[in-house]
């Protein structure tokens, strides 16, 4: 195998080979054991490392199969949130005054726990959030290089910071981090384990604690993603789990006068109201404290939705082009910021590209991840269906259904399952075209030239991913330059980002610019501060 | 001094394959002399087959040229004097149009006949196996068109006494197959080949199961065994695998096939060859973080070959052989394992066009042969065939076996 080729040595962890009879059987009876293990269980907040249910609750089910209880959680309440603030101030400084280097052991045991426990993270995230298996293997490689990577740039930052200052003689310069304090961590469901785990250990690594808040429909995963952190050694007063409403337990911890920063996952609006609140800590809210309380509040990672295209040149190699889009549109049922959701074909190839796309899409099985052997599940819940239902319905009077894939009787009553579905003819500033639809629908449009490609591709207010299926070196350039998206690719699905491979953030209404996976994704849960030494009398001059 | 004397045999013998291949190859036509062109200057050479891939997708007389200057324009100084004369003319929008139907015509009439078969009326008089070729099966759709092909060549052969192999690839029978979805593809498949080898009893035709990339090797095995042995189809001699000597695993893998064959006591068919996607799986293996499950080195695949062949044929009475191979060296050595058993050598199999030195040296020494024979549109058939060598260029891909 190639050598690594980066500065810290670093690997991605290897995907798991399901050619291997072995690794198959794994899976296997990683769900059998999961079943007796896990579900049915009911799972409360960790706060201190205390575990306390309460009786507020809400009852999370298997999506593919809807009256199967996967397990019970506890929610954290207002109180609990202002209890684990001060737990975590209390804990934070001793974390903070530890070497480097140990923190990012810690987070190196972590990826080896984690590595460890691949087949029981898969089949957890099988049952609680519908993902197959190939889709969850990646997500939980993906987990195990952020622990990895964050680790190995976590130690290498401080050289590379001073190795770009200046020194002079008698003057010793240099630049050092320190952690901004407590933070938030708000993330969804769709990526359960990587999105959670990618922020909290990035703070964490340089001397953070985090008050973390999984997304209701996988907080069950949220729960033993802290736990295994615990497990590696992370104190339990600096990271706590508090599963809850985003309306509340959310809210109250961002606009907490002691929680200095945010780091947030999620649709556009919420991330809006986040923008807003600490807006509004900055401005008003902040004169009330203390002059050397005054910390400003920041959002250190702000990732808000996508509209992803795919743009089809006259001479792409089909073959790979439907491929890439079906996988882009349609893996998780299209629940990823990343997903592509517009298709736009340049019109020499456009009825070609129409007709193999349909025969694909109508060949897309759907069933219970679970089982495996089908190319979709479920969607995440009773509201998503529900509203993918209408969003298909809206489509249907927007343009035309071009194609739309079939659910077995057997399974549409017992699970939240959506068809794919390709619509065209649909006016470029329809709902369908514009908004983020989080589901498997797919808008194809017709375009006469790479012009309108690029510029209808650039249409909507999201920045985030965009691909293009080209031939021609010219095209494949101009594209890069000058569509509006963090993250673009050529002649590949534009999902699937991988760590230190696709730094993963994008621009626009899509976030705030900062990369997952990126080695400058740290530098935003620090102060960095300069410290310059006069050494002049303490005869170091000659140097 | 008896193993000195049996390398210097072992030496005279290829070497003498290595003249009898050369001999036929020939001298004066435009294929040797874009072979030849093609064989000189790797940048070159990946430029032209990249614009071999891309020409069936323009649709225009003056794309082809605009992009024949594009692809090659930084090899200009390469190329010989009427390619860069050509180039010129290709740049003006006055000749671009002449310069594309050229360029155009040379490449599908001229290059592609030899190395892809149009259709069933064009098939040579020697013995071949038929690739039909085709794109990517993307549907539930698609595989059904591909396979009805195949059910027309099995009906439209038949009567004229000469058995009609043909090869099939098993990803074309359902566009899901992966090991990702190892269960799905297996139930699916083993009832689509099932189809086919039903057809091939009727028809009394010949068929092998392609090799693919190794991801999918273990699937195609386990569904090609289950499908054999089958009491529908376990009489059936006329149904092989093909099997990659690259593969570290290639002998475990012969050494399940001859299992099977004595439980279902009929012979079954191995093409054994070299393999034809190293770079693929390179990086296939790069990209996933798994080991390499090659040979790293072209030396080891051909003793892997040599002695895979050698098991083989200590087990001839289950397994018909067929060897797969340009390699002057490696045919001497089978040809004299052969010998050493005192059997009568096995058929090798040479690729259409590419490998026809190698048959007309073999059919002079009375050796069986039969040819590889891809069909199918000129034009997309010469961009597979263009992305083939693409995806292996290294010195350890099969491009070292045309040489």
């Amino acid at each position: 195998m190639v050598d690594s080729n980066n500065v810290f040595a670093f690997k991605n962890v290897s995907l798991l080979d399901f050619a291997s009879p072995e690794t198959r059987a794994s899976v296997e009876s990683a769900l059998h054991s999961v079943r007796t293990s896990v579900v049915g269980n009911t799972y409360s907040p960790i706060i201190g490392g205390v575990e306390m249910s309460s009786t507020d609750t809400f009852v999370r089910c298997n999506p593919a199969s809807f009256k199967e209880v996967i397990g019970t959680i506890s929610m954290a309440g207002i109180k609990d949130a202002n209890r684990a603030v001060t737990i975590a101030e209390s804990t934070q400084p001793e974390w903070a005054r530890r070497d480097q280097s140990e923190r990012s052991d810690v987070l190196r045991k972590a990826a080896g726990l984690l590595e460890g426990k691949r087949f029981f993270f898969l089949a957890l995230m099988i049952l609680e959030t519908g993902k197959n298996r190939e889709d969850a293997d990646g997500e939980i490689a993906e987990a195990i290089d952020f622990l990895r990577y964050y680790a190995a740039v976590a130690s290498w930052l401080p050289e590379h910071e001073n190795s770009v200052l200046v020194d002079v003689l008698g003057e010793q310069n240099s630049l050092f981090y320190r952690p901004l304090g407590i933070g938030v961590s708000i993330q969804p469901w769709n990526f359960p384990l990587a999105i959670s785990i990618g922020p909290a250990v990035a703070a964490l690594v340089m001397g953070n604690a985090v008050l973390y808040k999984p997304a209701r429909e996988s907080s069950i995963i949220g729960y033993f993603m802290t736990k295994l952190l615990h497990e590696a050694g992370v104190p339990s007063g600096v990271l706590q789990c508090l599963p809850g409403s985003g309306s509340v337990i959310g809210n109250h911890l961002v606009s907490h006068p002691r929680v200095r920063f945010v780091a947030f996952t999620g649709s556009q609006e919420v991330g809006q109201s986040i923008e807003d609140a600490v807006h509004l800590f900055n401005k008003e809210t902040i004169h009330a404290l203390a002059p050397e309380q005054r910390h400003k509040k920041s959002i250190a990672t702000l990732e808000t939705g996508g509209k992803g295209a795919i743009y089809v040149d006259a001479d792409a190699d089909l073959d790979e082009a439907i491929l890439g889009v079906t996988e882009s549109a349609f893996v998780f049922q299209g629940q990823k910021c990343s997903a592509c959701s517009r298709l736009f074909v340049h019109t020499d190839v456009y009825d070609e590209v129409v007709a193999r796309l349909t025969n694909r899409i109508m060949s897309l099985s759907i069933g219970s991840p679970e089982r495996g052997g089908f190319q979709m599940g479920p969607v995440i819940g009773a509201e998503a269906h529900e509203r993918l239902m209408g969003c298909i319905a809206t489509a249907a009077q927007e343009g035309e259904i071009l194609a739309r894939g079939e659910i077995s009787p057997n399974i549409a009553d017992k699970g939240f399952f959506v068809p794919p579905v390709l619509v065209g003819e649909l006016p470029h500033d329809s709902q369908t075209a514009q908004s983020e639809l989080f589901g498997p629908i797919l808008s194809i449009f017709r375009v006469e030239n790479l012009d309108e490609a690029i510029t209808l591709v650039n249409s909507t207010q999201y920045g985030l991913t965009a691909g293009i299926f080209s031939r021609n070196e010219d095209h494949l350039l101009r594209f890069a330059q000058e569509v509006d998206a963090g993250n673009i690719y050529t002649n590949k699905k534009i999902t699937g980002a991988v760590v230190a491979r696709q730094p993963f953030g994008g621009m626009k209404m899509s976030g705030n610019g900062t990369k997952a996976g990126d080695w400058a994704y740290l530098l935003r849960f620090v102060h960095r501060i300069s410290i310059s030494r006069n050494e002049a009398r303490r005869g170091h001059a000659i140097n | 001094m008896k193993n000195a004397l049996k390398e210097q045999k072992f030496w005279r013998e290829s070497q003498f394959w290595d003249s009898e291949i050369r001999s036929k190859i020939p001298k004066f036509s435009l294929i040797s002399y874009f072979l030849r062109l093609g064989m000189g200057g790797e940048k070159m050479r990946t430029q032209l087959l990249s614009f071999v891939d891309v020409l069936p997708a323009l649709k225009n007389p003056r794309d082809v040229a605009s992009y024949f200057v594009q692809y090659l324009g930084s090899s200009k100084d390469s190329l010989p004097m009427w390619a860069r004369q050509g180039m010129r003319l290709a740049e003006y929008p006055l000749t671009q149009y002449i310069s594309g139907r050229v360029i155009r015509y040379v490449i599908t009439r001229h290059l592609a006949p030899y190395f892809i078969i149009e259709n069933e009326d064009k098939l040579p008089n020697y013995p071949v196996v038929i690739d039909v070729l085709g794109e990517k099966v993307l549907s539930l759709q698609e595989a059904e068109e591909h396979m009805s092909r195949y059910h027309a060549l099995m009906d439209a052969a038949g009567v004229e006494g000469e058995r009609l192999h043909v090869a099939v690839k098993l990803s074309s029978l359902f566009p899901h197959f992966s090991s990702e979805n190892w269960r799905k593809s297996k139930q699916h498949v083993i009832g689509k080949f099932s189809e086919l080898l039903r057809h091939a009893i009727e028809t009394d035709t010949h068929i092998t199961v392609d090799a693919e990339d190794y991801q999918v090797c273990k699937l195609t095995e386990e569904v090609f065994l289950d499908v054999v042995s089958l009491p529908e189809f376990r009489n059936y001699p006329h149904v092989g695998i093909a099997l990659q000597a690259y593969r570290t695993d290639a002998q475990s893998s012969a050494f399940a096939i001859v299992c099977t064959a004595r439980q279902r006591s009929t012979p079954i068919g191995i093409r054994l060859i070299k393999g034809a996607y190293w770079d693929t799986e390179m990086m296939i293996a790069d990209q996933n973080g798994w080991e390499f499950p090659l040979f790293s080195q072209k030396h080891e695949t051909d003793q892997s070959f040599l002695s895979v062949v050698t098991y083989l044929m200590g087990n001839r009475d289950l397994i018909s052989l067929a060897c797969g191979t340009h390699n002057p060296e490696s045919i001497a050595g089978v040809i004299r394992m052969a010998d050493e058993l005192s059997v009568d050598p096995p058929e090798f199999q040479v690729l259409y066009g590419l490998g026809e030195p190698v048959r007309r040296a073999l059919a002079s020494q009375d050796i069986p042969v039969r040819v590889y024979a891809p069909l199918g549109n000129l034009e997309v058939g010469m961009a597979y065939f263009a992305r083939r060598i693409l995806e292996n260029t290294a010195n350890e891909g099969f491009m070292a076996t045309l040489l």
